[in-house]
């Protein structure tokens, strides 16, 4: 074997190596490349070549869910992401296929040379096969899989609510960053783009935890899948990010970290299927991709100002904190008075203001913070409206 | 029949190629490691004596691609980042391939007749 390997680690022994077989190759070229390693209790792994000699194979191995291995095969996933997400187990494996050892290594202790290259995907071949196969023909679908119960597919019922709501937020934010290309309009999501970026679920694939969608509009849906698409490639790249985000609003970044922030914090796998498309993304990327876009959003960036008209839910004259009901969104936000503004005396629920904002993005909390700069009384006989109509 | 459509290399085990593998005909790819392509590149793991046991008449061909773009996709892979690309025109003279395993992997199987000029047949364009 080459020279770099991190052979100092833990040495894994146990009845485990002599169940390890490969159960399908996904790539081969003078012998299996890329493969689906069967443990004990069926459980499954992918696995990589890393190195080889004369006497044997090294093989890369990580644990693999259906839902990573459909995204792998639809073009959501990368190998290298698929395989990265926990420790690696590396194994010898001689070349009549028996695996002679084994031991666990840190990611990023093992050298790049070893590691399938950032973004690339399994070959097209072997993912146009998986199209034309009767496993690849399932609609508009979202798959959610715990990664804490893969085998059982329950879910919280608070999980299974935050990630759709987390899901309909980025697709009306993407909706809207799409048809406002100019980035003119600032504010609340216009109406038209929110109802034609609806998704509605009435039933589930039976034996999985697969939502079928049913979208207002097939194309929102599909252009939107594919910006979400491009914009998870390109991760690895920060320049190539900078350049995707640039001209979409900033609501679609912040609703996109928002999303991987609820993957990321209730350990989920999360495939969205569509005319042979997919986005994938998992626990185990989702932490890396939010933080590289959310660093991406601020590069160079004075923040965004935009303007919202509505009552104010709260004031706090205190610690300047307050929340306010956007009735154009008929959603509440939350925020904080910029320090040079000085303010008298905001009626809360009484009055409509129209507010001038500045949005920033926060990298530990993955929400916006709303700077208030500005504000003026809109029209004092407006009717009183505190919360959103049911 | 001639000498030159009949003939299969002595190492190739019985009924090797299987009867269903159509005559190579066209451009051919494969993934060597030097430039111009080294005896080794050209040599099958049966001739190179690797591979373990078993698929001897898989062993005895070369792995090979149809398309140049799936070979580049493959140098993705750890173990084959620093191949280059070799290419070669080939035809029903030179033997027989055929899609075996993985979506994307042909193997080539070369009469005798032409086994040792098999380095020279291909070149370098990636």
């Amino acid at each position: 074997m080459k020279q770099g390997w991190p052979v100092n680690e833990e040495l894994f022994t146990g009845d485990t190596l002599s169940t390890l077989e490969i159960d399908t190759v996904l790539v081969e070229y003078d012998g299996p490349k890329v493969a689906l390693w069967k443990g004990a209790n069926d459980v499954l792994a992918l696995g990589v070549v890393a190195d080889e000699d004369e006497t044997s194979v090294r093989w890369l191995l990580a644990s693999t869910e259906r839902v990573e291995l459909d995204g792998m095969l639809l073009g959501a996933l990368s190998v290298r992401d698929a395989l990265t997400k926990h420790d690696a187990l590396v194994c010898d494996v001689e070349r009549d296929g028996k695996p002679t050892a084994a031991w666990r290594a840190d990611w990023s202790r093992i050298p790049e040379d070893f590691l399938p290259s950032r973004g690339a995907l399994l070959p097209s071949a072997v993912r146009q096969q998986f199209l034309t196969s009767p496993a690849a023909d399932r609609g508009h679908s979202m798959r959610i899989a715990s990664v804490a119960s893969p085998a059982s597919h329950k879910l919280e019922f608070t999980e299974y609510a935050n990630v759709l709501t987390a899901h309909q937020s980025l697709w009306t934010a993407g909706a809207q960053a799409l048809s406002d290309k100019d980035g003119r309009h600032r504010g609340s999501v216009k109406k038209y783009i929110k109802q034609r970026s609806v998704m509605y679920a009435s039933a589930e694939h039976a034996g999985s935890f697969e939502v079928e969608i049913f979208p207002a509009d097939k194309d929102t849906f599909a252009q939107v899948g594919d910006l979400v698409q491009r914009i998870t490639r390109a991760s690895d790249d920060a320049e190539a990010l900078v350049n995707l985000l640039r001209p979409l609003q900033r609501r679609f970044a912040m609703a996109y970290a928002k999303y991987l922030d609820v993957i990321d914090k209730r350990g989920l796998n999360v495939l969205t299927r569509w005319d042979g498309s997919a986005t994938f993304m998992g626990t185990g990327t989702a932490r890396r991709v939010r933080l590289a876009v959310l660093e991406a959003q601020s590069m160079g960036d004075d923040g965004e100002e935009f303007t919202l008209v509505g009552q104010f839910v709260s004031f706090n004259k205190n610690d300047r904190k307050f929340k306010f009901y956007d009735s154009e969104a008929e959603e509440e936000v939350d925020g904080v008075v910029e320090p040079d503004l000085e303010l008298d005396d905001v009626k809360v629920g009484a009055t409509t203001y129209k507010i001038e904002v500045t949005a920033f993005p926060d990298l530990q909390g993955a929400e916006e913070a709303l700077i208030l700069t500005a504000l003026v009384e809109h029209d004092p006989q407006a009717p009183l409206k505190l919360t959103p109509s049911p | 029949m001639t000498a030159l459509t009949s003939e299969w290399p002595e190492h190739f085990p019985a009924c090797c190629p299987p009867d269903v593998a159509p005559d190579v005909s066209g451009e051919v790819f494969r993934l060597v490691m030097a430039d111009p392509p080294s005896e080794t590149d050209t040599k099958s793991y049966l001739e190179l004596g690797k591979g373990g046991k078993g698929r001897e008449c898989l062993r005895a061909g070369l792995s090979c691609a149809k398309t140049r773009e799936h070979l580049e996709e493959l140098r993705a892979l750890p173990t084959l980042k620093g191949c280059k690309i070799a290419a070669a025109t080939l035809t029903p003279d030179h033997g027989k391939m055929m899609q075996t395993g993985a979506a994307g992997h042909h193997t080539l199987w070369l009469r005798a007749s032409v086994l040792p000029e098999a380095r020279a047949m291909f070149r370098v364009v990636a």
